[in-house]
């Protein structure tokens, strides 16, 4: 095995006292100490070359050995690179270690157990607690972004606390029920990984291929992702601190036409080529009233733009403390969080504690007890949506402001504190969204604790055995507190008076309250034993059998009461028992396995692997509920072959193949039982129950399968200053199940059936440099990966029209399926001499869509359903990540990029269209058609539902690729000597910016990054974070 | 020592483990299980139920916060405008729409009458799996009615849609839907009327009070069914087994504003309705904003009321009228519910609780949507026995006259019965109750009469599509090739 050794320019003499005249065979003491950018490093191995002699360094990194002057000392710990230094003359050695990236006795985490990164032969990639935690948002899923090829991370919302970041592994594997999300086990246990706090994990492992997850079997067809949470080091008592002051703000906002004059000029125009809304069309005096009054009394003129009133830059401040060490057999690390989160939309915000507490020790012998411990509370607030509990409360909070004219401000300019519903009496609009976010709310508190207990026994010379327990408790309480709000007219009427206009949420009285409790538990058990013997260190053998039990149950009560005396009640007794509703319902599923791995090499040199899980699951019919999935895998280190090891320049090299089946049951908890709801009718003055049969039922599941095969290749070059990896794969899902599409007039709901099959294959590239220059260190890392989609086989045919979506063998899932835009129709004679156009109203200036076919398969001069056609974008061509770190001297600096290449995003509606709902149209609509030859991209403008426009067509479907400067960060780590003297052992402050920029041809105003599903321009923006941080180790 | 403990401890966890195997049998902890099901009567009762439940939704009747609902369906006769774009309506009244520009009120109707007939067939296919579970007489109402609902959800759709398939079974997975033609709209109609005639036969003669459908009702439904197929001479004679009954229990009721609210409860004229009781089961039509003023009367209609008609008044809001909202009454401006009276200063008042005065927003309603009743089945009856040119008969005439004479109307009864005075008569006492626009397509006059209906302020005229709906693309898709599109798509 080849060593990557650096030149000993890091090692700087503290004593220049002149040992010239020394013996050099003369043992003296040498004494020294090793750090990393993160202070003393203990337990480092410090040994002479060519002799057995050797020390480890103590807590504080200290070490003191006796060398004589032509000896060389080796400094090896593992996960750095190990460093041989000449003795020479030197007694006192400050020694910095640098992590290898690449290192060869690296270990990775595993399932159920771990492994030596040189022997594995699946994919599996891995993400640093360093990685993790230079990026300051919030929310531990999105810090995954980015970080290894093949995981492909989708924050959806910009919201505190809600952030529905989407994991997808290795592309869209299945189209069953419950998606693509990969498992998540933390500490081996099924986990959230959002309640838990970045800085306690120690490393995730992505497990990605079929021989490095079939281990879990039926649950891990879209990856597993293993994290592990920091346990402590034997030595000294550290106390680690951390703080960040961070301001957020929107990465892109709506642009949008905000003078009141213009707005209401356009609207006028809008409306009269659309001929809808005539009673919304504003007069010549009332256009003159503003076009005096904005300069003269613009406080009841106003020329308002509604973003300022609910978006706002925003604070978010994280402690994080952490008090880890360990003695005597006992280790233990405890860390408790806080984060507190004020939400870029007003009425938004977020509060976290979090607290994680592992612990192990020895019993004595060969027992180790643990128990590893994760506690949160998060505390989330938004706005309340009245009578819809689960609704999407920000979306409605921005699309109400971007529906809202720039002709009126939240409250009145009489400085009543009334609340504004408009200007005019006709004007439309939505809701004012300063009276919704200061009135009621809604509060959803979460506890949420994952306790885990184990034991390990060495029970025989390399047999291990290893039994943990372990609950997931999580409970919510979620309040939807609504309150009626009265709103006036922003313009008085001839007697100078404000008008009431209206009430918000004045549904059924004055206010109402609901209140849901909910409830998770979930149980582990498992027990595995694990043999490994070698013989000779040319066979080594590493076996592992367990078993498996996980039960879950969910339930929930909801209580709904309206009208309380006052407006500030939020408990169910405050308010009326009339007309109250009490909900309630419950649900459980279980799995049961057993499973086993089997590890072969011989020399390291050649490496075999093989797995099994056999799962049982309570979702699918006694009968058929249990089922096998092997996968088996083979490397090849050619860098230990004879031929090769004198290569200097290849310090590891190695080839992958991998094969092996995936299960997946995730479809609901009781998708075979034939089950009637309830409904309910009124009969003789009250409603009564009835029981409706809604679903045909298919009583014959089976599970769905994906056998995916990998090839890869590992590679470690150059003393490890080029390293990498290259993984192609398939993945073939069969029996896929889902729920079959059947016509309405059946009555019933389609049933899930094992119908379907599909395929992914792509190509994932890691590649990373290395080097230093002096005291210049760097890094340079970089992901790429690109796959293909292809739905195999379907049956019949789906067309989501409404989302312009088809379904169809031999073309990606959900492709894009809608009418081609064919630029602008510029005079009547081109409408007339062109192909019937799909709307009678079509005029000048409308859109032109291209005649694609009709129902004979060509061309019929008639624009219709026919001419719907399949348009690539529904998967990104390519996603990569590129991160580039730096020190030198007490200075570090890191850049971290991300981006998506090739995707389009369907989005519609408000912040997109003009004057959805009347709200003022974006900016680009200023450059729209205005007679012939003025624009051949962007029509007339029109009022909303305007049908010659509002197709679902490409003119709406936009390039979402983007380039994003993730995070830049720059830190200075105070001298030792300095902050020594104050207590510390290390002292950083940091400053650090994240989603800095953003390079994309995306709808000006929109983010890119975002889900596909979501077609409404109007999501909660994602946050540029400019934080200042210090980081202490005590 | 240790070992031990640690080993046993294993040992004892092993066991606890492994000992409960039926951990993998899990059943739904909320809903029922079909297999197990149709034991009781209560079962079947609660099945039942289901049946009708499919008439609760807005588009059919109301629902909580909903205000308007199944009165936007006058808005796509002469009789109404909308303003709003609830459902779709607005497209479909200014006849702007296409296939792909179903969603709303197309797809939905097509849907939800479509669920409520597989609520029927599942009922009717099972009512019987368990002999002796329900008393003879209880079996018989209960399919009688379940058939009398089916009837009423297919001719909804035939007279929107035309050809539509027929299922009578529950469907199975292996059943061959996904080929199914469309049946022809007259086997439908053929069904409907047998359904009918089991529901007339098994339904008890009595006056309708619950909501559940009586014979009454079956006998009213299967008129307009007839009526609807031209077939006069049925239609007139359905018609007189009631009318001629000396037991039936149904009349016209004294008060014709009482019909739709304040008098609803067990009124002789109802022969059947959508009933809520506030405030668990509520609608919100007394809202001044939303439907409630978006769907407004035509010039046309209140033209058509002749000088000193009553009902004018009890049906339409008019410039002036008392206004709850407005001491000065109902106009354009100085009222609290300002700007939303809509652009010809008239709405509807059939069915308004006029004391309400909560321009706040919804409210908790509970007038019950009445789906038939005696006054149609006279107007029936005198329209199938002139269609059928025994318009001469004294029993034609007295059916129209006794409309115009009741208490409350107190019109002059007419001397002879032409079509326009059964048609004017028919559109005056029935509007806003969702019938006109079934009534200018049976009439066939929906093409001339639509395209003269001015819809806006600017004087923009409404376009009449086609007599059929489009069946929805997303169905026509779903059935790829198999079916045709409607006429006129």
């Amino acid at each position: 095995m080849l060593i990557g050794v650096l030149a000993s320019t890091n090692v700087s003499a503290l004593d220049n006292v002149s040992l010239e005249n020394m013996d050099k065979q003369e043992e003296i003491v040498r004494k020294g100490r090793v750090s990393d950018s993160g202070g003393p490093l203990g337990g480092v191995s410090i040994k002479i070359v060519g002799t057995k002699k050797g020390v480890v360094t103590d807590a504080n990194g200290v070490f003191s050995i006796k060398a004589t002057a032509n000896q060389v000392l080796m400094v090896s710990y593992l996960g750095y690179l190990t460093q041989q230094i000449p003795v020479n003359n030197k007694t006192s050695f400050e020694i910095t270690l640098l992590t290898d990236a690449a290192a060869l006795d690296e270990v990775v985490v595993v399932g159920y157990g771990t492994q030596k990164k040189v022997n594995l032969t699946g994919a599996v990639a891995t993400i640093s607690s360093e990685e993790l935690t230079t990026r300051q948002a919030p929310n531990t899923t999105s810090l995954l972004q980015g970080r290894a090829p093949g995981v492909q991370i989708t924050q959806n919302s910009g919201q505190p606390g809600a952030e529905n970041a989407n994991i997808q592994i290795r592309g869209m594997g299945t189209f069953s029920g419950a998606g693509n999300n990969p498992l998540i086990l933390i500490d081996g246990v099924e986990g959230n990984l959002n309640n838990l706090n970045p800085n306690v994990i120690e490393n995730i492992s992505v497990l990605k291929d079929a021989a490095s997850a079939s281990i879990y079997g039926s649950r891990a067809a879209n990856g597993v992702i293993l994290v592990t949470t920091k346990s402590g080091k034997a030595g000294r008592l550290n106390i680690d601190y951390s703080y960040n002051y961070s301001r957020q703000k929107a990465t892109s906002m709506y642009e949008r036409v905000t003078n009141s004059v213009q707005f209401m000029e356009l609207l006028n125009k809008a409306i009269n080529h659309t001929g809808t809304s005539t009673n919304q069309l504003y007069s010549d005096e009332q256009i003159e009233a503003y076009r005096q009054g904005t300069i003269s009394n613009s406080e009841q003129f106003p020329n308002y733009d509604w973003m300022d009133a609910v978006f706002r830059t925003a604070p978010m401040q994280q402690h994080f403390l952490s008090v880890n060490g360990g003695k005597d057999g006992t280790t233990y690390n405890f860390g408790l969080g806080y984060l507190n989160q004020d939400g870029m939309l007003i009425a938004t915000g977020y509060k976290r504690y979090d607290a994680q507490l592992n612990f192990k020790t020895n019993l004595g012998g060969r027992v180790t007890f643990g128990s590893n411990i994760s506690l949160s509370k998060g505390d989330r607030h938004e706005t309340a949506l009245n009578g819809n509990f689960d609704g999407n409360t920000t979306e409605d909070q921005i699309l109400s402001a971007l529906a809202a004219n720039p002709t009126f401000k939240p409250k009145l300019p009489d400085g009543s504190g009334r609340y504004a519903s408009k200007a005019y009496i006709f004007e439309s609009g939505n809701k004012n969204p300063v009276a919704i976010a200061e009135n009621g709310g809604k509060t959803s508190d979460n506890y949420y604790a994952l306790a885990s207990s184990y034991i390990n026994v060495d029970i025989l010379p390399g047999l291990k055995g290893e039994l943990k327990g372990a609950v997931r408790y999580q409970d919510g309480q979620s309040k939807v507190h609504v309150v009626g709000i009265p709103a006036y007219l922003y313009q008085p009427d001839e007697r100078g008076e404000y008008i009431y206009n209206t009430q918000y949420n004045g549904t059924v009285g004055e206010n109402n309250l609901t209140v849901r409790g909910e409830r998770e538990l979930q149980l582990t058990y498992y027990l595995n034993f694990n043999y490994a013997k070698s013989f000779s260190d040319i066979h080594n053998i590493n076996a592992l059998l367990g078993y498996n039990q996980e039960t879950f149950k969910y339930d929930r009560l909801q209580g709904f009461r309206r009208n309380a005396p006052t407006d500030n009640l939020t408990e169910l007794d405050a308010y009326s028992s009339a007309g109250q509703i009490a909900e309630g319902q419950a649900y459980e599923w279980a799995i049961r396995s057993i499973y086993g791995r089997l590890n072969y090499n011989y020399k390291q040199r050649y490496l075999f692997e093989a797995n099994f899980r056999y799962d049982g699951t309570s979702r699918l019919p006694s009968g058929k509920r249990w089922g096998f999935f092997p996968s088996a895998s083979i490397g090849w280190r050619l860098s230990e072959e004879s031929f090769l090891t004198s290569t200097d320049w290849i310090n590891n090299l190695k080839m992958r193949f991998s094969w092996g089946q995936l299960g997946n049951q995730n479809i609901g908890n009781y998708p075979y039982q034939a089950i009637l709801s309830p409904i309910e009718y009124n009969i003789g003055g009250a409603l009564q129950q009835g029981m409706s049969l809604e679903d045909l039922n298919n009583s014959n599941l089976k599970w769905e399968t994906t056998t995916a095969t990998n090839i890869g290749l590992d590679f470690d070059l150059f003393k490890s200053s080029v390293f990498g990896s290259v993984d192609w794969y398939t993945k073939y899902t069969t029996d896929i199940l889902r729920t079959l599409q059947v016509p309405d007039f059946i009555g019933l709901n389609g049933p899930t059936v094992n119908r379907g099959e599909m395929r992914n294959s792509g190509l994932e590239v890691l590649l990373g440099y290395q080097n230093k220059l002096n005291s210049f260190n760097y890094k340079i890392q970089a992901n790429f990966e690109t796959y293909k989609n292809k739905l195999v086989k379907f049956g019949a045919r789906e067309i989501d029209n409404g989302s312009g979506l088809i379904r169809q063998e031999g073309l990606p899932y959900n492709s894009y399926f809608m009418y081609v835009f064919d630029g602008i129709y510029q005079t009547q004679e081109e409408i007339a001499n062109g192909p019937t156009p799909i709307s009678a109203l079509t005029k000048p200036g409308d859109m032109r869509y291209k005649d694609i076919s009709g129902p004979d398969g060509v061309p019929d001069g008639k624009i219709d359903a026919n001419d719907r056609m399949v348009v690539d974008g529904a998967f990104p061509s390519f996603n990569y990540g590129l991160t580039f770190s730096a020190d030198y001297k007490n200075f570090d600096f890191s850049f971290f990029l991300q981006g998506v290449e090739g995707r389009k995003i369907y989005v519609k509606e408000w912040g997109i269209a003009p004057f959805r709902q009347s709200g003022p149209p974006p900016t680009f609509w200023l450059n729209a058609w205005d007679g012939p030859g003025t624009s051949n991209t962007i029509p007339h403008i029109f009022n909303e539902n305007y049908a010659p426009n509002t197709q679902v067509s490409t003119w709406w479907l936009q390039d979402a690729s983007y380039l994003r400067v993730k995070n830049i960060q720059i830190g200075y780590t105070f001298p030792g000597s300095l902050v020594n003297k104050i207590g510390f052992q290390r002292l950083r402050i940091f400053l650090s910016g994240d989603n800095l920029f953003t390079f994309t041809k995306f709808f000006d105003g929109g983010d890119p990054e975002r889900l596909a599903a979501n077609s409404r321009m109007a999501i909660y923006p994602q946050a540029k974070i400019y934080t200042m941080g210090v980081k202490a180790l005590l | 020592m240790k070992t031990y403990k640690t080993k046993y401890s294993l040992l004892i966890f092993m066991t606890m483990l492994m000992s409960c195997s039926s951990v993998l049998d899990k059943d739904p902890l909320t809903n029922p299980s079909s297999t197990n099901y149709w034991n009781t009567t209560i079962e079947a009762q609660k099945a039942l139920i289901a049946c009708y439940a499919k008439l609760k939704e807005p588009l059919f009747s109301g629902g909580p916060n909903q205000s308007g609902n199944s009165l936007y369906w006058e808005a796509l006769s002469d009789n109404a405008l909308n303003t709003s774009g609830w459902e779709g309506f607005d497209v479909i009244m200014r006849g702007d729409f296409d296939p792909s520009t179903t969603a709303g009120v197309v797809t939905k109707t097509w849907q939800f009458a479509f669920q409520g007939i597989a609520n029927c067939n599942y009922f009717l296919a099972n009512v019987d799996r368990r002999v002796n579970a329900l008393s003879e007489v209880e079996s018989k109402r209960m399919k009688g009615e379940a058939s009398f609902l089916r009837a009423y959800y297919y001719n909804d759709l035939v007279q929107l849609f035309g050809d539509v398939p027929l299922n009578l079974e529950p469907e199975t997975l292996d059943g061959d839907f996904q080929q199914r033609p469309r049946t022809a709209k007259s086997i439908v109609v053929e069904q409907i009327l047998q359904d009918l005639d089991v529901a007339i036969a098994n339904l008890p003669q009595v006056a309708y009070s619950d909501g559940r459908a009586v014979k009454g009702s079956a006998i009213g439904l299967k008129t307009r069914v007839l009526l609807n197929g031209k077939r006069y001479q049925e239609a007139a004679e359905t018609a007189w087994s009631l009318i001629g009954d000396p037991n039936n229990p149904f009349g016209l009721y004294s008060n014709y504003a009482g019909i739709f609210f304040g008098e609803q409860n067990n009124n002789k004229e109802i022969m059947f309705s959508v009933l809520f009781t506030a405030p668990t089961d509520y609608h919100s039509m007394d809202q001044v904003i939303g439907g409630r003023m978006s769907v407004f009367p035509t010039a046309e209609l209140r033209d058509s009321y002749e000088m000193g008609d009553p009902r004018r008044k009890m049906t339409i809001f008019e410039e002036g009228d008392p206004w709850a909202y407005n001491p000065q009454g109902f106009m354009q401006t100085g009222s609290t519910a300002e700007g939303q009276i809509p652009f010809n200063t008239m709405a509807f008042k059939k069915y308004v609780d006029t004391t309400v005065n909560n321009a706040s927003g919804a409210t908790l309603s509970d007038q019950h949507f009445v789906k038939i009743r005696y006054a149609d089945l006279l107007l029936m009856y005198a329209e199938a026995m002139f269609e059928s040119g025994q318009g001469a008969d004294p029993r034609a005439l007295k059916a129209l006259n006794d409309i115009r004479t009741r208490p409350s109307v107190n019109l002059a009864p007419l001397t002879e019965l032409t079509r326009a005075a059964i048609r004017n008569e028919r559109r005056v006492e029935l509007a806003f109750e969702g019938l006109r626009y079934n009534d200018l397509i049976r009439w066939e006059i929906a093409d001339e009469v639509i395209p003269q209906i001015v819809y806006d302020k600017q004087g923009n005229k409404r376009r009449f599509k086609a007599y059929l709906f489009p069946i929805p693309l997303a169905e026509m898709d779903r059935m790829n090739g198999v079916w045709q599109q409607n006429e006129g798509y």
